[in-house]
């Protein structure tokens, strides 16, 4: 997996990073006493926007935290640019950081939050820097607010104005969307289409895979921990819908409609229960089909239908079974 | 040269230690030894008016207002973002973590010192309408500042070393200082109030013993610096270690 990974998370596409891996993880673990957060991941990436799938809880930020040198690999190797980004502050010069966390100081208007920022990376023109970056984010008819009277989309983005006031040629954002409304998030994914497309390395968290549809080309999927596939998002996306869905039903017949469905190609198994059928389908848009043909047939009427594994984690959990 | 990632760090501790709640109470403890001051005016119980007010910095100014200070402030330089995590803030930056340090220990011990030195030289006022002769209020506010930036160091050092950073630094004034001092000699030697005591009798011009120190003179200096410069590396190994994760 790991081979097939490095080469399907660069981007094949030409770009002033392509050749050398701006991000580089080698058999990477965090854990914390007995509970393994991150275990050993390995994948390079160039220049583009490289998505980081996974329910919550799975390591990702964990993951964004050590790429950004706030956390200690356990054990195994995580380089920014050639050097090691554990103890080394230097690394911050070219990498930006917008954690999920929401909490910014609240005594601080939008701009001057930018300007901290620029300030403390020590840039020529630090108040140019951060109403740029302000104007980058769409956020300067509040620019003078306090955060602390921000919503949290506003609070996103005056974040995200922190993480880009010194132009970084990484950017590392975990859930970024979180409580931005469509227009916002429109916004935000042209910024980082926009730096994408200058040769600049994007990794974006997410839990939600459509949230990336539009955005990454690429994505890595982590699982309780685990590097649990990765490559180009319609290969993901194909992964994570040709898989086995199972149903849950109510109908006018239970046991009729279970004798007449176990004959159709696209059910693998039914399951009786005291007021439900459960239905394991080998292919979903079959199954679609046949259902409300074979409910005609044999006169039986449907009361409910409902998918049963549709949760994020339940995809996951095949995906890591594969 | 240029300041300004100094200014930034020290501006930022500042107006997180600024709240107008926290600057009442501090007011409130800086006018305290002042109040106490006033019947000193005619001296008390057989003793003058400097012996007073000498009682009065040393079983009160050092033994309370100055350790109490410093641990509210020293704790809070850091303490807030660790506890919220915007401590990424800062760290995220190409800025070494020593001058982090250093400008937040500084920074601690400048609030530290705004509020001890009125403190103590305001009493003396209330006492003598002036500075006394002896320069007793000059010599311990001086001898407080020392004492504000090494409670400091320690205290930032426990914030960055423990959630308990309170906890831990009240037991350490309390017990160590305050207990112990008085039982073993020995432990005097790593005693910050012994330390002011010590230097503020070694600058009053009363001839000495004015404040009643137990600790010798050059043990006190030598110790202040081991401390001040061990507690300092303390905690600049603290922070270029510190991770941030999920868990903070």
């Amino acid at each position: 997996m790991s081979a097939q990974l490095a080469e399907a998370a660069v981007p094949a596409s030409p770009g002033p990073a392509a050749a050398n891996a701006a991000l580089e993880l080698r058999g990477a673990s965090k854990w914390y006493g007995n509970v393994v957060a991150v275990n050993d991941i390995t994948f390079s990436l160039g220049a583009g926007i490289t998505g980081l799938l996974g329910p919550n809880g799975a390591g990702k930020s964990t993951l964004l935290h050590m790429i950004a040198g706030f956390l200690e690999p356990s054990s195994g190797e995580v380089r920014v640019d050639g050097r090691p980004a554990w103890k080394n502050p230097d690394a911050y010069r070219s990498v930006g950081l917008v954690p999920e966390r929401e909490a910014v100081y609240p005594f601080l208007t939008g701009y001057q939050f930018a300007l901290m920022n620029a300030r403390l990376h020590g840039l020529p023109d630090a108040e140019a820097a951060a109403e740029a970056a302000i104007d980058r984010v769409d956020l300067r008819a509040a620019m003078h607010r306090r955060i602390g009277g921000y919503s949290k989309g506003m609070r996103q983005r005056a974040k995200v104005a922190g993480a880009l006031v010194h132009d970084p040629r990484i950017l590392l954002l975990d859930e970024p969307f979180n409580g931005m409304d469509p227009g916002q998030r429109m916004h935000m994914m042209e910024l980082m289409r926009e730096m994408a497309a200058q040769g600049r390395t994007v990794l974006i968290s997410s839990h939600i895979l459509e949230e990336l549809h539009h955005l990454a080309n690429n994505v890595l999927v982590v699982v309780a921990g685990r590097l649990a596939a990765s490559g180009h998002f319609r290969e993901i996306r194909r992964l994570m819908t040709d898989r086995p869905h199972t149903f849950t039903l109510r109908s006018s017949d239970d046991r009729r409609l279970a004798s007449a469905l176990l004959r159709e190609a696209s059910v693998q198994g039914v399951e009786l229960g005291s007021a439900t059928l459960s239905v394991r389908a080998a292919d979903r848009g079959g199954f679609a089909l046949a259902l409300p043909r074979v409910a005609r047939d044999e006169g039986v009427t449907l009361l409910e239908l409902r998918p049963t594994d549709e949760s994020l984690e339940s995809v996951f959990s095949y995906l890591v079974k594969r | 040269m240029s300041l300004t990632v100094e200014r930034t760090l020290a501006g930022l501790a500042l107006r997180q230690l600024v709240s107008r709640k926290r600057v009442l109470a501090l007011v409130a403890v800086a006018a305290l030894p002042v109040l106490l001051a006033l019947p000193l005016r005619g001296g008390m119980e057989g003793r003058s008016p400097e012996e007073a007010l000498a009682e009065l910095y040393v079983s009160f100014v050092v033994a309370v207002i100055l350790p109490i200070v410093a641990l509210v402030i020293g704790n809070s330089v850091f303490g807030a973002e660790v506890d919220d995590g915007t401590i990424l803030y800062v760290l995220g930056k190409p800025v070494p973590r020593w001058r982090i340090v250093l400008v937040r220990i500084l920074t601690a011990a400048a609030a530290v010192a705004a509020v001890l030195v009125p403190a103590t030289l305001l009493s003396a006022v209330a006492v003598f309408g002036g500075l006394d002769p002896a320069r007793l209020a000059v010599s311990f506010a001086i001898a407080s500042v020392v004492g504000g930036l090494l409670y400091s160091a320690i205290f930032v050092a426990l914030s960055l070393s423990t959630r308990r950073a309170l906890v831990v630094g009240l037991l350490y004034v309390i017990v160590w200082e305050g207990l112990l001092s008085s039982l073993f000699a020995g432990t005097r030697a790593l005693s910050v109030r012994q330390y002011v005591i010590a230097i503020a009798d070694a600058l009053s011009d009363a001839g000495g013993g004015a404040f009643f120190a137990e600790l010798e003179r050059g043990t006190a200096f030598v110790m202040a610096v081991v401390v001040g410069v061990a507690t300092t590396l303390f905690a600049i190994r603290r922070l270029q270690r510190f991770e941030i994760g999920e868990a903070l």
